[in-house]
């Protein structure tokens, strides 16, 4: 799965830290997820989605997209 | 001194070695997630307390007129601190991060399957007569096991770095 968590976050001025203190997740899972190793489950892309106040596949899209 | 107990004594050793590296080991634990050694020491308070009672226990066996209920008791009293700690470390678990919880869990199975494939291994030399038979003791299997979940967890915490 693709996603454009990185240049959203960048676009808010965000460190990795201080996303992953936003979602509670570690710095190592933002990280992982940016880098497209590690999907997150549903319940994290809706908290995501929350946070940056946009739509799960605003931020999310399959890999064929 | 018995060489039993010095293999004991030196799998303890491992075990503790092993433990604190990987409780600090950046590798193994990110930083993010490095535990501090209060927390550290809590979490695996009950291995070292079932550490002491195993040989106290087996020390304790010693006593050849002890009655057999008693002698059950005795030995199986190292059981009880084991699985406080199975359960301290299975809620560690549940508070990790999804992605924590998913490296700790591929781990677990990094180490299930190496395990299961070394006794088979083990086995098959022994049994072919290659190689000659040795005791574990639950401390040897139990120092093998987290050393394998260590293992596993710097090789699954690799992948997602």
């Amino acid at each position: 799965m693709k996603n454009r968590l990185r240049e959203l976050r960048a676009a808010r001025a965000w460190s990795q830290a201080d996303l992953a203190e936003k979602l509670r997740v570690s710095r190592q899972t933002v990280n992982a997820l940016e880098t497209g190793k590690y999907d997150p489950s549903l319940p994290l892309a809706f908290k995501i989605a929350r946070l940056l106040a946009l739509s799960i596949e605003e931020i999310f899209s399959p890999e064929e997209d | 001194m018995h060489p039993q107990w010095i293999i004991s004594a030196a799998l303890v050793a491992l075990l503790l070695l092993v433990g604190f590296i990987g409780v600090f080991n950046k590798a193994t634990y990110p930083e993010s997630f490095k535990m501090p050694l209060g927390a550290a020491l809590r979490l695996n308070a009950w291995a070292l307390v079932a550490i002491v009672v195993s040989f106290v226990a087996r020390w304790c066996l010693k006593q050849p007129d002890w009655a057999p209920a008693l002698r059950v008791l005795v030995a199986l009293a190292p059981v009880l601190p084991s699985v406080l700690y199975a359960h301290g470390i299975l809620r560690w678990i549940r508070g990790l991060d999804e992605l924590q919880r998913r490296i700790q869990y591929e781990a677990m199975l990094f180490a299930t399957a190496t395990m299961g494939l070394l006794f088979m291994v083990l086995d098959l030399l022994q049994s072919a007569g290659c190689l000659i038979s040795f005791r574990w003791g639950w401390e040897g299997f139990f120092a093998l096991a987290y050393g394998l979940l260590l293992l596993g967890s710097i090789l699954s915490n690799r992948h997602y770095q």
